[in-house]
């Protein structure tokens, strides 16, 4: 540990995926966005992890885990669903070696480089991790190397459900509950989706013993009265919860077009993939069985430049490159930290706070993880700054200023218009009324007989599934959005069958199982968060 | 219920698109009403109501939800943004009908009592936005109507009121501060502020320092802005301190120290709008992922680091290998085609730079006296990496 540092760095990854689960399929699309994950970023964050800790390198993190992830990570279908996926990678890198074997060595060298990884992969998920992501991320906890927190239970964007308020706070409270099942303890901090805010839902956060939520820069610095450390230190809402801001250069560093690393040309393009560059008959087996082409995550290029023509991606310049962009990150950190800190009065220090898409590392930015490594071990280098958690930071840096943020979120413009416009404002209108019909059958038939109290558990269930702030995304976004409207009006449906059988008191068993059976997240619902 | 609220009647005067062919009346149409402000004899201006287009697939192919016997009207308000509101309501048709030869209209009220818009109503409308609000503003809508020509306002429903986000730094400047104790529960902490008559709502309030405490921290610094320290007035202290904090350049901090225009886009905030190159026929957006996070590629390279010898202290290496052998005393010895002198006993040593590499050393001894030859070839490897990276280019289990 640094004596003193003149600051903090807290690196926050956010890592969230809609529950994705059709049992009743035996391949759909989807699914692969968490198999995808778990491939290039959850199970690459832990060999970092392991690796930081055993070389000793101190390192703290933040890492926001979504109920709707942490269930998908522990449902066994998914997971047998998942090692089949390794498996058809695995085999299909071995056809790949075979195919470049005598004609293109620099193929070749990739497809071994793909091969190893696939198999390392499988090595770690079902040998070291005994299939249990999460429980990994637990043991890392506990070695005070992460802090975990959690965020909405199906990642509703809050201010757009605080009609009525019952239902922001079944979403936090869900989350806090699944959160304590999958870790046996409860969190302190809490990511609100999409960083949207509006004023009044840190009362929530304060009923849930949440300390810490992270704002957009806008929702910090517009605050009332103005924050007389800007975004350099966090600020306590009027109700207690601490709210720290983004820190937007960092954040621009590595998404924006102008500054942002992971569109250096050096690394692995994102888009060209075995599974859309070969021939179909050649990757049939390893795509959808209708022929649909599908990402593979075997893929041979790098970005290149605005080009058709991509070179093949080199993994060693892309190491470098990763380990210059980490050194320049952290560089600019110190910089921020050096011409800050002289400012500070000492009853506190600047902080930081960078939060990201845990997803963008190692999924879209294929060298994230690495970066990601390179900029932890600069940090343990530097005589600047040390990295922290929020938490940590609280609790050596308790005194704060207290302000009210104003409404923001991260989105586009800063506010809600991905999640409300003229594309999905439809879905607001059947959210709110089932929210409200929800609220007022549990008031009623809370204390019903089993089945009515299953059927009501399993609406809510619904309810929220169909309040995750990625499908009106996904169709403001035009991404996805045939699958994005099919799930809302699938959980909407089904939450309106079994409502109806709760109010005339004839509960369809066959549907009231299979909706059980398909979306069983959250199996200890407690419907008194809806009451 | 009638309510005045003091200021003229605005009227606006909708022009719809005619129907697309087919549509059902029920379908919502996206129309652009123009604001005019006759009675303050005012030209006109530019939209800012207007009624949302709906996806005619989606009502059709969801269930309605069940009735529990209890009406319930529905209305309400969102801020999108400082600038933008979004209202959408549920009601009875019937009460349309029962007045259909009145004028509904849709009043925008901000601050609880000022009339800033109204928008004629017809039945087949349910949702407005509104892109002409102010930030920081509360506000709240109002549906009713005017019987025949008067001015009189039947109030039929009103929505909960809605906040338009700031836009700007907030104007007050003072500063409280608290101390919360991490290692106390809120509960714990409620309890005591209950103690001091403090709602939970605003705890921290309970915890806060008090005024001459507060001065005296923020006084205790090793700042250098010496001119408003020797002043030992905090607040030209505190402007000192924010003109560095909230530059307006943001080349320190936020790119959001100045206020935002509420027209100009934030790309960098968006999503899949990244990859400019990237064809979107070749790749289907379904197989994308929900993000909403976006980055860009960009072909240039980035700014040049401070190189990181003059940052950390340098750690090299200097390897040499050492060959020790023995042979016959006469024989003649060639080591990687290089002749090596022998000792007296017939032993010898070798030495060699062992930089990063692999090798292949041919070790070759020739007896003089018997002319027979022995051959040895030595295969060996070094790699250094930086502790404790893994063996191959992504860490590995």
């Amino acid at each position: 540990m640094k004596s003193s540092p003149l600051g903090y760095l807290a690196l926050l990854l956010h890592a969230h995926l809609p529950f994705v689960r059709h049992p009743d399929k035996e391949e759909v699309l989807e699914e692969d966005w968490l198999f995808e994950a778990i491939t290039e970023c959850y199970i690459p964050l832990l060999w970092i992890l392991e690796e930081l800790y055993q070389g000793a390198i101190r390192c703290k993190l933040t890492l926001s885990l979504s109920p709707t992830l942490c269930a998908m990570l522990k449902d066994p279908l998914l997971i047998q669903r998942y090692k089949r996926y390794l498996l058809q990678r695995i085999e299909l890198c071995s056809k790949e070696i075979e195919r470049y074997a005598a004609t293109d060595p620099e193929r070749l060298m990739l497809a071994k480089f793909y091969k190893e990884r696939f198999q390392n992969v499988w090595k770690s998920f079902t040998e070291a991790y005994a299939e249990d992501i999460l429980g990994q991320f637990k043991k890392y906890q506990e070695k005070s190397l992460l802090e975990l927190a959690t965020s909405s239970a199906t990642h509703g964007y809050l201010p757009l459900l605080k009609n009525p308020e019952q239902a922001v706070n079944a979403q936090i409270f869900v989350a806090i509950e699944s959160f304590f099942d999958s870790f046996q303890t409860y969190p302190k901090g809490f990511w609100l989706p999409e960083c949207g805010y509006y004023p009044g839902i840190e009362f929530f956060l304060q009923s849930a013993e949440i300390r810490w939520f992270v704002l957009e820069a806008h929702g910090l610095l517009f605050s009332e009265p103005r924050p007389f450390l800007g975004l350099f230190a966090p600020i306590y809402t009027p109700s207690g919860p601490a709210a720290f801001g983004r820190d937007s250069l960092s954040s621009k560093e590595v998404w924006s077009a102008q500054e942002g690393y992971p569109g250096d040309p050096v690394y692995r393009e994102f888009y060209w993939d075995l599974g859309f560059e070969s021939d179909l008959e050649y990757i049939r087996p390893y795509i959808l069985p209708t022929g649909q082409r599908k990402f593979t995550g075997i893929k041979y290029h790098r970005i290149t430049g605005k080009t058709e023509q991509k070179a093949l991606y080199d993994p060693k310049k892309a190491q470098e490159r990763a380990k210059e962009h980490a050194e320049n990150f952290i560089m600019k950190r110190e910089e921020e930290i050096k011409k800050t800190a002289p400012l500070f009065p000492t009853f506190t220090k600047p902080i930081l706070l960078c939060p990201f898409d845990c997803e963008l590392f190692g999924h879209w930015w294929f060298e994230g993880p690495l970066f990601l490594k390179e900029l932890i071990k600069k940090a343990h280098q530097s005589e600047i700054l040390e990295l922290t958690t929020p938490l940590a930071y609280l609790q050596r840096y308790p005194t704060q200023q207290i302000c009210r943020p104003t409404y923001s979120s991260w989105g586009l413009e800063g506010y809600s218009k991905m999640w409300l416009n003229e594309t999905n404002d439809f879905i607001y209108q059947h959210l709110h009324e089932a929210a409200y019909l929800l609220v007022e059958l549990v008031r009623k038939y809370k204390n019903g007989n089993k089945q009515t109290v299953r059927s009501l558990k399993q609406a809510a269930r619904e309810l929220l599934l169909a309040q995750a702030s990625d499908w009106p995304f996904l169709i403001s976004k035009a991404t996805a959005k045939e699958y994005a409207f099919l799930r809302v009006i699938t959980h909407l449906n089904r939450f309106s069958e079994l409502c109806e059988g709760i109010i005339q008191q004839k509960i369809n068993k066959s549907l009231l199982e299979y909706c059980e059976y398909t979306d069983n997240l959250f199996p200890t619902l407690n419907l008194n968060y809806f009451s | 219920m009638s309510k005045k609220t003091g200021k003229k009647i605005k009227h606006f005067t909708p022009s719809h698109p005619p129907l697309p062919h087919g549509a059902k009346k029920n379908i919502l149409l996206k129309t652009k009403a123009v604001f005019s402000s006759k009675g303050q004899g005012k030209t006109q201006k530019e939209t800012q109501l207007s009624t949302a287009a709906q996806p005619s697939s989606f009502p059709h192919i969801l269930a309605s939800l069940p009735k529990t016997g209890r009406k319930q009207l529905f209305f309400y308000l969102f801020a999108v943004d400082p600038h933008s509101l979004h209202a959408y309501w549920i009601m009875d048709q019937n009460a349309f009908r029962a007045f259909e030869k009145s004028r509904w209209v849709f009043r925008l009220v901000s601050n609880g009592s000022q009339l800033e818009a109204e928008l004629p109503l017809e039945e087949s409308t349910h949702r407005i936005y509104y892109t002409k609000a102010k930030p920081n503003t509360r506000y709240h809508a109002e549906i009713g109507f005017y019987i025949s020509s008067s001015t009189h306002f039947i109030l039929i429903a009103k929505s909960p009121e809605a906040h338009t986000p700031a836009l700007s730094f907030s104007a007050k400047n003072e500063i409280r501060l608290a101390t919360l104790p991490p290692q106390l529960s809120f509960q714990k902490l409620i309890q005591k502020a209950t103690k001091k008559g403090i709602k939970k709502e605003t705890l921290a309030e309970a915890f806060e320092l008090p005024p001459p405490k507060i001065h005296q921290l923020l006084t205790e610094k090793e700042s250098v802005i010496q001119s408003s320290e020797q002043t030992s007035d905090l607040f030209s202290f505190l402007d000192a301190i924010q003109n560095f904090l909230f530059p307006q350049d943001s080349s320190l901090t936020s790119s959001y120290a100045s206020p935002i225009p509420p027209s100009a886009p934030l790309k960098e905030f968006s999503s899949f709008e990244f990859f400019p190159w990237f064809q979107l026929k070749d790749f289907p957006l379904q197989f994308l992922w929900p993000a909403s996070f976006g980055f860009e590629t960009k072909e240039g390279s980035f700014p040049q680091n401070e190189p990181s010898e003059t940052r950390h202290f340098p750690l090299e290496l200097e390897v040499e290998l050492v060959i020790r052998g023995k042979t016959s005393p006469n024989a003649l010895l060639k080591v990687d085609n290089k002749k090596i002198q022998i000792a007296e006993d017939g032993s010898f040593t070798f030495r060699f730079d062992f930089a990063d590499g692999i090798y292949e050393v041919p070790i070759e001894a020739f007896d003089q006296e018997n002319l027979q030859t022995e051959k040895l070839v030595l295969f060996f490897s070094r790699f250094s990496r930086p502790f404790p990276d893994a063996l191959s280019f992504f860490p590995s289990p």
